[in-house]
């Protein structure tokens, strides 16, 4: 760093300004005269300035064909010298027609010429080269126009101010490094000595409020923290208009009483209101306590301290985007990692649906899952909805064709819809590959919701690792749920091998019999996991196995075998699920349903059902074994001896053929096309005519009349 | 801060009260368990308080605050 007070040329500061720049922005600065001269060097380090300033002579060609056809140059543009490499060009600002032009190489974006271009200039290169694109062009050519005023204020003043001096490689460092370069350039201007003796800078905390988060110079501790209202006071005013304003002489005026607490009061000041990166604002303020003027010379100065600090908040700001995205990404992919290594459902949607909510700062979220077994749908809130939830569940219904497809046709990409309530949703299909699990919704709050792409392309993510972790889950659980069955079923004939083959036969049973009854397959997988541990007792099973209804189903089960160990005459809420176990445990063990028959709780309708299921599964079970007798064999024997009734109508023997084949009287009904009112006339006739009062009874009087012939 | 800023400290946050749901935490025990400083963890509860992720129990010294399960979970027919 050159020492204070050191005069040093314009054409050198203009130099630190442009490397101070380069290095920043990885731009190639250099600036000619309105002929295409070159007046500054742009020796740097950059690669690609090199590959510029090896061709300089063709490159020099070009930039004077442009001023020749430019010759009214009179704003930053861009140029495009190669294919796929610009170089952007702004005026350096003169009270007359403009001489000096600054220029600043590019490259464009997603170009394969000019990425090629790049890679052949620079293969090692471990900065990266700005990239041009329409979304950052405006930005580009924002900050060469302030590089140019930068290089405008060099030119201008022969006199060297002291803010001129910061421009040094010191400077540079502080943009850098972690220290806060907007208070180390306060610091040098006010230790430079010049007419600025305190330098401020107000950070928007509200919508209409101001606090001065970083101020130097002398009392600057009393005036930390302090607040003002957009309109109120100096510093107002220019919050309000957004005008950069000087304040002469200015001791004594009410305006200025945000200074009041210090012991000396302002005599200038100058405002100035700056645009942050994030589209908040700041003024910043300076002034002396010692001169009531200000000149042209501290005017630049100001200015120029306002584009710097300008520059490097944007900087700034664009440094926490970026660590923000990453650290938010790093939050994912730990999330990712939870639900992966733990597959959980609960936990997988707690974890959707909570940090759903908390993304969008919204006020509700709710998972639709489906249970693919049962054709039934969960639903699970987090939050307020404001109206009738089910509309909402209709709606998804409606739009997804009952969850078999995806709200926005072909993909799963996240869709904005509008609730029945009027409020804006997100919805993330929860999807495996093209089937469909179930729909994440996030209420988006009122208008102005900033980031919605950003929140959109997040909660896609979130929705994915969730879907594949419920499915891990899903898979996880299962293969532990029978395997664990398996294990406790196994250990029963280690102890008793009778147990352990009653259970696997009653299993084998309730397995074939659910599926002729077309339970459903959790009443199915209880049933047989009740069978299986029929060994133990309820409350062991329940221990075990807590989500499961297998427990309940054998305490029903237990009611019906055992009425003499139950006060409560009802059976309870397994009941077809409870009889099913029941039978299949008695078949076990006698290999007959007679002793079931006899049982005072058992329902006689699911009795019927059961034998008459039991008796085809042998006999389908006999054909597989060769059995002497088929099924035709039996059915014809069945139709000779009913024919042999003679006391039952034409009509009547059919009704009981078809009672023999174990078909309910809706079955029946719709074979003979009559109504089951009628077939239950002709059973109720039947049962008379035979002298037995249920249907086990009248097929046993069936095969009793085989037999006895 | 901001909710991108405090993003990674909520979902943080949510992993503990989620993996305690029956535990209550004051203010100072979540800041010692996550690293973190009241301050920044302040804006965060306030939200879980507004959102109903978690509850706040009047202790003995300070508020504690206990995870709430979802509030509806309801089952339906899927068929049309």
């Amino acid at each position: 760093m050159k020492g204070r007070g050191t005069m040093i040329s314009s054409i050198e500061l203009i130099e630190k300004v442009q490397k101070t720049f380069a290095t920043q922005y990885g731009l190639t600065f250099f600036l000619t005269d309105s002929k295409g001269e070159v007046i500054t060097s742009a020796e740097d380090d950059l690669i690609l300035c090199k590959r510029l300033l090896g061709k300089e002579e063709e490159l020099l060609c070009e930039i004077r064909s442009i001023l020749m056809h430019n010759e009214s140059l009179s704003k930053a543009l861009t140029y495009e010298i190669q294919s796929g490499l610009f170089i952007m060009a702004s005026p350096v600002p003169t009270d007359e027609s403009p001489s000096y032009y600054l220029w600043a190489g590019v490259l464009v974006e997603g170009d394969k010429d000019s990425k090629q271009l790049l890679d052949e200039s620079d293969p090692d290169r471990e900065r990266p080269t700005p990239i041009l694109a329409e979304a950052n062009k405006d930005e580009w050519l924002g900050l060469i126009e302030k590089v140019a005023q930068i290089a405008s204020l060099c030119l201008r003043h022969e006199e060297v101010t002291p803010v001129t001096e910061i421009f040094t490689d010191e400077w540079r460092s502080h943009i850098q490094t972690t220290k806060d370069p907007v208070i180390e350039l306060f610091s040098q201007v006010i230790a430079a000595g010049g007419d600025i003796e305190f330098l401020g800078l107000a950070e928007q905390t509200g919508e209409d409020i101001y606090t001065i988060t970083k101020i130097k110079g002398e009392e600057e501790g009393a005036l930390q923290g302090a607040r003002f209202l957009a309109g109120e006071g100096f510093l107002g005013r220019t919050a309000l208009t957004g005008e950069r304003l000087y304040w002469e002489e200015i001791s004594g005026d009410r305006r200025s009483r945000l200074f009041s607490s210090l012991d000396k009061q302002p005599m200038f000041l100058f405002t100035d209101l700056l645009e942050i990166h994030d589209d908040t604002h700041s003024v910043l303020f300076g002034g002396s306590f010692t001169k009531g003027r200000v000149t042209d010379s501290t005017k630049n100065t100001a200015q120029t301290i306002a584009t710097l600090v300008e520059s490097s908040l944007t900087i700034k700001g664009l440094r926490r985007e970026n660590s923000q995205q990453l650290s938010r990404l790093t939050s994912l992919i730990d999330i990712g990692s939870l639900m992966a290594s733990t597959p959980d459902p609960r936990r997988t949607i707690l974890i959707l649906l909570d940090i759903s909510i908390n993304l969008v700062e919204g006020a509700f979220s709710s998972i639709v899952i489906k249970d693919r077994e049962n054709d039934t749908g969960r639903l699970i809130t987090r939050g307020n909805y404001k109206g009738d939830i089910n509309e909402y569940v209709k709606s998804i219904m409606e739009r997804t064709a009952h969850l078999s497809r995806f709200p926005a046709g072909e993909t799963n990409e996240p869709q904005i819809e509008v609730m029945p309530n009027g409020r804006e949703v997100i919805e993330c299909p929860l999807s495996y590959g093209r089937e469909m699990m179930g729909i994440l919704s996030v209420a988006v709050p009122g208008a102005g919701n900033t980031g919605m792409e950003e929140n959109l392309a997040f909660l896609q993510t979130l929705s994915i690792i969730g879907s594949v972790s419920l499915q891990l889950a899903e898979r996880s659980d299962n293969g532990i749920q029978e395997q664990k069955a398996e294990a406790l079923h196994l250990a029963v004939s280690e102890f008793d091998g009778e147990a352990y083959r009653r259970s696997k036969e009653s299993a084998e049973l309730a397995a074939v019999i659910t599926g002729r009854l077309e339970s459903s397959s959790e009443i199915a997988k209880s049933v047989v996991l009740a069978c299986q541990l029929s060994y133990y007792s309820p409350s062991f099973v329940h221990k075990m196995f807590p989500d499961s209804e297998a427990a309940s189903i054998m305490e029903t089960g237990n009611a019906i075998l055992n009425p003499e160990d139950s006060s409560d005459t009802a059976v309870g809420g397994w009941g077809t699920a409870g009889y099913i176990y029941a039978l299949c445990l008695v078949y076990a063990i006698k290999q007959s349903t007679e002793d079931a028959a006899r049982l005072e709780k058992m329902d006689s309708e699911v009795f019927e059902i059961f034998s008459s299921l039991v008796r085809t599964t042998h006999v389908t079970e006999s054909e597989f074994d060769l059995s002497d007798v088929s099924e035709s064999g039996e059915a014809k024997a069945v139709s000779g001896a009913v024919k042999k009734m003679k006391n039952l109508s034409p009509r009547e023997r059919e009704v009981l053929i078809l009672i023999s084949e174990g078909k309910t009287n809706q079955e029946i009904a719709e074979l003979l096309y009559i109504s089951t009112h009628t077939v239950k006339n002709h059973v109720t006739k039947i049962f008379h005519k035979l002298g037995v009062s249920d249907r086990a009874n009248a097929i046993s009087k069936v095969y009793r009349t085989i037999h006895s012939h | 801060m901001n909710n991108r800023m405090i993003l990674p400290l909520q979902m943080e946050c949510l992993m503990l009260f989620q993996s305690n749901p029956q535990s209550t935490h004051s203010l100072d025990d979540l800041a010692v368990r996550l690293g973190e400083t009241r301050e920044n963890l302040e804006p965060v509860i306030a939200l879980f308080k507004k959102q109903g992720i978690i509850e706040q129990l009047q202790g003995p010294g300070d508020d504690l605050y206990r995870y709430r399960e979802p509030e509806a979970s309801t089952e339906f027919e899927i068929g049309p």
